[in-house]
């Protein structure tokens, strides 16, 4: 029997919906110890139709890595966010949020992108973090270094906005309005009088 | 042999998510968050009658801050009786890491206290610092849990329950009703030999 596309198409989705609600099901009726089976049957229907899933159904963050239990907080997943102290540099403290199953004691973490630094420490530390964008570092770059002051590179928006403003007519209505400047100013008491 | 214009066809198909998954209406993820009319006035309310109080007056509601104070109350909470209603203000379309709002449906829906979720609109993030009881910007992950007890306006909550959809039921999460009867088998396989 060969189907057209569009057939081809429901039967893919009611396949694969029907995988994924069983994964659903098993809490329901206490059967989690099955979840490991259904996911991994789930994982394989969507290799064999190549479909690419959402990430947080791949990642970890729904399902169990270990046990595949779908993750429901309060009842098979405790989670909390903590923090951990970054292995180069024991000052920085990553928060992380750390999901724990239940059913299997797997524990995962997840970078959340927040780190803080120690309050205790003195003064802003004069560290160089490399972060180029690319590879090559530029003689530029270097000077900047041995500057002692890594400063921020300006970023491309930046330095076309500078560019902009040193136009002709930008210089021009600038020094316009300094004059104008000047003229306003000398209704200061000053200006009167230096005048008398 | 294949052409630039079939390869660049090629890796978009690759790269297509598969959303459907995601609206199918048993597990219903698409609508996880309930709808709100009038997000604006909910805000409004919301900044005038919680954040202000709670920045002026920490005490005044009983109020928790942050992830891990607001799963700790819902995963304690009890029942209805004891429990009083709770509302949880969310900011879901702010920068907050997908993944820490990712498990908040869920455990609202699998509290056993009745649980309001207000999702917030963009920016109102800015308005939960105060309210966080010392802790710096940021340190409350946008999410901010009222109890609705004596000190809690009551007209303000109604207001509020007019406003927020209720959310969807989830049959997966409905534990007792989607059971089905698995009961282990009181017949012992060897009685059945010795009869």
């Amino acid at each position: 029997m060969s189907l057209n596309r569009q057939q081809r198409e429901r039967f893919t989705a009611t396949h694969i919906a029907y995988k994924y609600n069983l994964l659903h099901y098993l809490p329901g009726i206490e059967q989690s110890q099955l979840s490991g089976l259904y996911l991994k049957s789930f994982y394989n229907g969507t290799k064999r139709n190549r479909l690419h899933l959402p990430e947080h159904l791949t990642n970890g963050t729904k399902f169990c890595e270990k046990c595949g239990v779908v993750h429901i907080a309060g009842l098979n997943l405790n989670m909390a966010i903590v923090d951990v102290m970054a292995s180069d540099d024991e000052s920085v403290h990553n928060q992380v949020l750390e999901y724990k199953c239940l059913l299997c004691g797997k524990v995962k973490q997840f970078d959340i992108g927040n780190s803080k630094r120690i309050e205790s420490q003195q003064g802003p530390r004069e560290g160089f973090v490399a972060k180029w964008p690319s590879g090559q570092k530029t003689s530029h770059d270097a000077a900047e270094v041995n500057g002692s002051q890594v400063k921020k590179l300006a970023s491309g928006k930046e330095r076309a906005k500078k560019r902009k403003m040193n136009t002709l007519a930008n210089m021009l209505s600038r020094k316009k309005d300094e004059e104008a400047n000047k003229k306003s100013a000398s209704l200061n008491l000053e200006d009167f009088l230096l005048k008398r | 042999m294949s052409s630039l214009k079939q390869l660049q066809q090629k890796s978009a198909r690759r790269k297509q998510v598969y959303r459907p998954i995601l609206d199918n209406p048993y597990t219903d993820e698409a609508h996880s968050w309930p709808r709100v009319q009038d997000p604006a006035v909910v805000a409004e309310l919301t900044r005038t009658h919680v954040t202000e109080v709670l920045r002026h007056a920490p005490d005044a509601l009983e109020a928790h801050c942050g992830f891990n104070a607001v799963v700790a109350y819902l995963q304690r909470a009890a029942a209805p009786p004891a429990g009083a209603p709770v509302f949880l203000f969310v900011c879901n379309r702010d920068p907050v890491p997908g993944v820490v709002l990712a498990q908040i449906p869920v455990l609202a829906r699998v509290a056993r206290c009745e649980v309001v979720l207000v999702p917030l609109p963009r920016g109102f993030i800015a308005h939960l610092d105060g309210c966080g009881g010392g802790r710096g910007a940021g340190g409350h992950q946008g999410l901010l849990l009222v109890v609705q007890n004596g000190g809690f306006d009551p007209h303000f909550a109604e207001q509020l329950r007019q406003r927020v959809g209720h959310a969807t039921r989830s049959p997966w999460l409905e534990f007792v009703a989607a059971r089905v009867g698995v009961v282990p088998s009181e017949v012992g396989v060897g009685r059945k030999a010795s009869s």
